[in-house]
């Protein structure tokens, strides 16, 4: 008879029932999480020795405290390594392609088809459109080889997306040294960013929820991002990489930034789901009326990036307006179906609330590390300039969200009619601001 | 179940109409109905001070609004909205509300972090949504501190009870997450009380306190009154200052909304010199200043570079690079007559800000040398061919086929075949011609020949209002890449002589030759010298081609009015071309010959001289010789409560994480003796249930079960969709 539990399995029991211990290191350290680490020190080392003379000592700060970073969510999420690897075997292949010359995107088959960044951007926003059919197709037919097919997709998609960004990266620099610099300074780049941020946290979501059905509803936030960004791409010629403006030649970009659309992609994950929500609770409803509510705010979704279009509609936004509207309806013509094979609202009310939670924490980051900046390029760090006071409103937003259910236990319908409000007003921070108000902030006009 | 201290107003019905006053009122404001109140207004006023713009002149509302909106809506502060006391007593408020709040609920909490509860009785678990019972071999004395061990090995805090009928085990994990409730509203009082000493609101007590009286800017030229000044040590502000190249300031400028008061500074700064640099598709890549800077404390003197991004920090002053402008360029003109036969070129001197009369040139004008550009990026197209030209106009708007916008977006990230290219076309300068009557055009001119279409051109531009884009005249170079030759031909147009001259000798070339036409000479003379006249608007309001058309209008019926063009247009291009030969005869030039290049100026030439007759103005000022001076516009701020503000943020991120993140749990065990063994009961709870909860106590019920005695019977309440 053993006098403790601890380290010791039941008698009798499985080898698998070993007391479980809580905390941050809780999984068990595989030989992959040290070679994995040991190759990010190596790169990081590599990357400081072969361009520190482009990166200043807060970059390379930044660079290094990647590898912690980084080594610590592949140990959590092992589909990491794996992405990584084929991101930075990509990135490589291409720069090796590219030799130091642009112009060889022009001869060589594999750089002009696959690994240009616009290349391999291309290829992201197609990857995403045949996983949200898949997705779609997975849910209303119940048939997890599509379910499957939208996952695989789905991260073919992210696995073209990031190697586009690291190659727009070099590429940048093979433009002119001084016109290089990282691939998040404006609203093309940035677009491209959410597109990614999002799909990664929904792909994290799957895995630990274990479930696909909410890879539909998710991935229609991408595919829109990914709608404009073809409209901005080929209308506006927007993919062309632009030098840094003096205000935005500074080290905090690169974590305001991404800081700030780990913020958006999470908001929109969690309206999504909050959708998902709702039509679930109402599917069985005698009417479709209590639906209305929910499909009008599905509409107004679609309806957000036209509403600060100046000067009329063109043909491509009606279109695409026109298919947001037919998807609203035929979600909810379908919401039975749907409804039958979407995970509990449980498993729902979580996920909203932790992307919520996690986008909340970032929003916050994000917001104070724009006032660190704005402190050092525009001389104060708060000056009630229209996105820093936008930046605010989403932030009283989700606070008051966050304070419901967290003091009053607030869910349900209610919280996900407050989420789905939530991303419309997150839409005006991000894009309308950028459109209707000028300000220090207006690096992505349309 | 455990839900105490949470920084709500804990709602205590009954208890309310009983205590006094202040009470009620305390608990009104600490709740949190009142917070989110608050917390919507400022939204609200928020999002209302990113529609309307803030701090503009008075008279851009009333343009917006009308007078009666305009004067109804500025009581309300939404001109000034953030700095509006209502605002700022909302924010107070909130500050208040939030303290109230943490004063009530931190104490309570920081106890229920350190308690474990170990008083817990057998009948209160058993209440326990989420409780398994069961029993074990190990015996009751030897039990608790294995299950001791074991909730420590998972991360928790335990602490025995020994009581007589039994013993409890009382548990604790994630107590840091009640530290994130204190951490994040603490956070918010700590922001806004930074947020306060960085505000307007400290200046405004200064000037009150010390009866400071603001100054307009005309008064400032007229030496500063001490009643305006403030000294080295006011501990809060936000100043401007523009300093041209070369000079020296120990004083900076702050704007307030009746005027101006001037900020003394505990260094001297020196521009030495204004860098700007551009990339090649013109967009700015760097706005730098080399200044200097002494401390008359400490006599040092060090130079410095204050880039954006890069401000100066110097006894506790930041010195920004917030803008630039123009320090005083120094401009040689040319003025350029426009009106009479005579051609000839005045000197005029002047300086960028500055005005001068025109009436020592015999101009009833005044110039006010508004702007200077150095350098001027404008994209233009790559090829200088007129078919060039049209291509890039063109591209613009038609619809490309499918596959071409595809190939367009494939490849690296740079656009394509390029039609046009940014490209510096050279210095330009700004400038106003104000008349007795106070009305002003504003003009704009490069200085060099710009290339266009295929010809080369200088550029002059002429708008009425700031509201209107600029209209350019084109004026053709001549062979030596000169503006004279249009000149010299405008004046000789001017001149009857001249005009008649040219009439008659194109009559003579064109009709003299032949016997059978020589009688046409003198009719084809004075058509083409009343064509002349009637292009260069002598004794006429209209000249140019507009006059030539009224004048067909007037005079020739409708049907034959597009033969009668044909005709004039021929009659006016021949004799032109015999005014710009007498021209260059004037000047000593050889004979043009009837080439492509003079062919084409001449035609260029008609076409400015057509438009001249719309250029309002009777000289032109063509930017002759420059001497630039520019100038550097700093924002100078000392904001006290940088670091108050730094420190309440480090306290949100920390709060923020730790209530996400760290998830509070208690598990209690209640073990009593059962023949050799002992008997458990469970009990586990949580301040927020979320799926996590849910796992957690799933698998301790697992791990309960493996553990516990087969032959007994265990049992769980709470487990979703499992009942024993």
């Amino acid at each position: 008879m053993s006098s403790t539990w601890v380290n010791q399995a039941p008698p009798g029991g499985q080898q698998g029932e070993i007391t479980k211990k809580a905390g941050w290191f809780s999984k068990r350290f595989s030989w992959t999480d040290f070679a994995f680490t040991a190759l990010l020190l190596f790169a990081a080392g590599y990357a400081t020795q072969e361009y520190s003379n482009f990166m200043d000592v807060y970059e390379i700060s930044i660079l290094w405290s990647c590898v912690p970073v980084t080594a610590y969510m592949a140990y959590r999420w092992g589909a990491l390594k794996l992405l990584i690897l084929v991101v930075a075997a990509l990135s490589l292949l291409s720069i090796a392609s590219y030799g130091g010359d642009l112009k060889a995107a022009e001869t060589r088959f594999f750089l002009k088809y696959l690994l240009s960044s616009q290349s391999a951007i291309l290829w992201m926003g197609v990857l995403f459109v045949i996983a949200t059919v898949s997705y779609w197709i997975g849910l209303l037919w119940t048939s997890p080889t599509a379910s499957f097919v939208g996952t695989a997709t789905t991260w073919g998609a992210v696995v073209m997306g990031f190697s586009g960004m690291f190659i727009r990266w070099y590429e940048s620099y093979l433009i002119g040294p001084d016109v290089g610099h990282i691939p998040v300074s404006n609203l093309y780049e940035v677009f491209v960013l959410f597109a990614l941020i999002t799909a990664m946290y929904y792909l994290f979501y799957e895995q630990v929820y274990k479930t696909r059905q909410l890879g539909a509803f998710v991935m229609l936030v991408v595919v829109a991002a990914v709608g404009f960004l073809a409209w901005y791409g080929v209308e506006r010629q927007a993919y062309a990489i632009q030098p840094l403006v003096p205000a935005l030649q500074s080290w905090w970009m690169k974590i305001h930034v991404p800081a700030n659309f780990i913020g958006y992609g999470t908001f929109s994950i969690a309206a999504m789901v909050a959708f998902a929500y709702l039509l679930k609770v109402y599917a069985d409803a005698p009417s479709i009326k209590a639906l209305i509510p929910t499909g009008i705010l599905g509409v107004l979704m679609f309806l957000e990036p036209l509403v600060f279009r100046s000067g009329g509609i063109s043909i491509y936004w009606g279109i695409y307006f026109g298919i947001g509207c037919v998807v609203v309806g035929a979600i909810l013509m379908a919401r039975k179906r749907i409804a039958a094979a979407l995970p509990s609202l449980e498993v729902l009310d979580d996920v909203m609330y932790k992307s919520i939670a996690v986008g909340f924490a970032f929003f916050t980051v994000a917001t104070i590390l724009g006032a660190l900046w704005a402190a050092e390029a525009w001389g104060a760090y708060w000056q009630w300039d229209p996105k820093e006071t936008w930046a605010l409103v989403v932030w009283l937003n989700y606070a008051a969200w966050l304070h419901m259910r967290l003091v009053k236990g607030l869910r349900g319908v209610v919280a996900s009619y407050w989420a789905l409000v939530g991303l419309l007003v997150t839409g005006f921070a991000f894009l309308g601001v950028n459109m209707f108000l000028s300000g220090l902030h207006s690096y992505g006009e349309l | 179940m455990s839900s105490i201290g949470d920084m709500s107003n804990q709602n205590t019905p009954g208890k309310a109409p009983a205590q006094p006053m202040w009470v009620r009122l305390k608990e009104l404001l600490g709740s949190m109905r009142f917070a989110i109140s608050l917390l919507t207004l400022i939204c609200i006023a928020s999002a209302i001070g990113t529609v309307v713009s803030q701090n503009q002149p008075w008279v851009n509302y009333v343009n917006q609004f009308g007078p009666f909106w305009a004067e109804f809506f500025q009581p309300m502060g939404l001109f000034q909205i953030y700095n509006a006391p209502w605002f700022i007593a909302v924010m107070a408020f909130l500050v208040v509300s939030t303290s109230l709040c943490v004063y009530r609920n931190a104490p309570k909490m920081i106890k229920e972090m350190r308690v474990f509860r170990e008083n817990m009785r057998e009948g209160s678990l058993k209440a326990f949504a989420h409780r398994w019972e069961g029993s074990f071999v190990e015996r009751s004395s030897e039990l608790p501190k294995v299950i001791a061990e074991w909730l420590e090995h998972k991360g928790y805090k335990a602490k025995l009870q020994q009581r007589d009928n039994g013993t409890m085990v009382a548990a604790k994990a994630g107590s840091a997450n009640r530290f994130g409730y204190i951490a994040t509203h603490l956070s918010i009082i700590v922001i806004c009380v930074g947020g306060l000493l960085d505000s307007g609101v400290p200046l405004k007590v200064a000037i009150w306190a010390t009866g400071k009286t603001p100054v307009s800017g005309s008064e400032i030229s007229s030496g500063i009154p001490d009643s305006s000044r403030l000294g080295v040590a006011n501990p809060s502000y936000r100043a401007n200052l523009l300093l041209p190249e070369g000079e020296t300031s120990r004083v900076a400028v702050l704007n307030t909304d009746t005027g101006l008061l001037i900020q003394d500074l505990p260094f001297e700064i020196t521009l030495k010199e204004f860098r700007i640099d551009f990339y090649s598709t013109g967009m700015p890549k760097l706005f730098a200043s080399d200044v200097e800077v002494f401390d008359p404390e400490t006599k040092e003197r060090f130079t410095s570079t204050i880039e954006v991004n890069k401000p100066l920090i110097y006894k506790g002053v930041t010195v920004y690079q917030s803008s630039f402008d123009d320090g005083g360029t120094r401009l040689a003109l040319k003025g350029i007559p426009l009106v009479g036969d005579k051609d000839f070129r005045v000197d005029l001197d002047g300086v960028v800000g500055s005005s001068s009369d025109l009436a020592k040139i015999n101009q009833p004008y005044k110039i006010e040398f508004a702007g200077f550009k150095a350098i001027n990026v404008e994209q233009m197209p790559v090829n200088n061919t007129p078919e060039a030209t049209q291509e890039a106009l063109n591209s613009k708007d038609q619809l490309k086929p499918f596959q071409d916008n595809l190939a367009s977006v494939l490849g690296p990230g740079v656009k394509g075949n390029q039609t046009t290219r940014p490209t510096n076309i050279g210095p330009a300068i700004t400038y106003k011609l104000r008349d007795e009557a106070g009305q002003a055009r504003e003009f704009h001119n490069y200085m060099l020949p710009v290339s266009l279409d295929g010809g080369r051109y200088y550029l002059m531009g002429v708008r009425n209002t700031p509201a209107e884009a600029f209209k350019y005249l084109r004026l053709p170079v001549d062979e030596n890449g000169q503006i004279e030759g249009v000149m010299r031909l405008r004046a000789a147009l001017q001149n009857d002589t001249v005009r008649r001259a040219a009439a008659q000798r194109f009559a003579q070339q064109a009709f003299g030759g032949r016997a059978e036409t020589t009688n046409l000479v003198g009719s084809v003379a004075d058509s083409a010298t009343r064509a002349l006249e009637r292009f260069a608007g002598v004794n006429s309001d209209a000249a140019g081609l507009t006059a030539i058309a009224q004048f067909i209008e007037q005079t020739v019926p409708e049907a034959e009015r597009e033969k009668a063009t044909g005709v004039i247009i021929r009659l006016l291009q021949g004799a032109m071309w015999e005014v710009y030969q007498l021209s260059r005869e004037g000047a000593n030039l050889p004979k043009a010959q009837p080439d492509e290049v003079h062919g084409r100026f001449v035609q260029d030439a008609q076409i400015a001289l057509s438009d001249l007759s719309l250029y309002g103005a009777p000289m032109m000022f063509q930017l002759d010789q420059f001497n630039e001076v520019k100038a550097s516009v700093f924002q100078l701020a000392k904001a006290p409560g940088q670091w108050v503000v730094y420190l309440g943020c480090l306290f949100l991120v920390i709060g923020v994480f730790s209530m996400f993140y760290i998830r509070e749990r208690r598990a209690f065990f209640w073990v009593t003796p059962e023949g050799e063994g002992s008997k458990v009961l469970m009990g586990f709870s949580t301040t927020r249930k979320t799926l996590d909860f849910e796992k957690e106590f799933e698998q301790f019920v697992n791990e309960l079960n493996s553990r516990a005695r087969k032959d007994a019977a265990t049992q769980a309440h709470g487990v979703k969709g499992e009942a024993t």
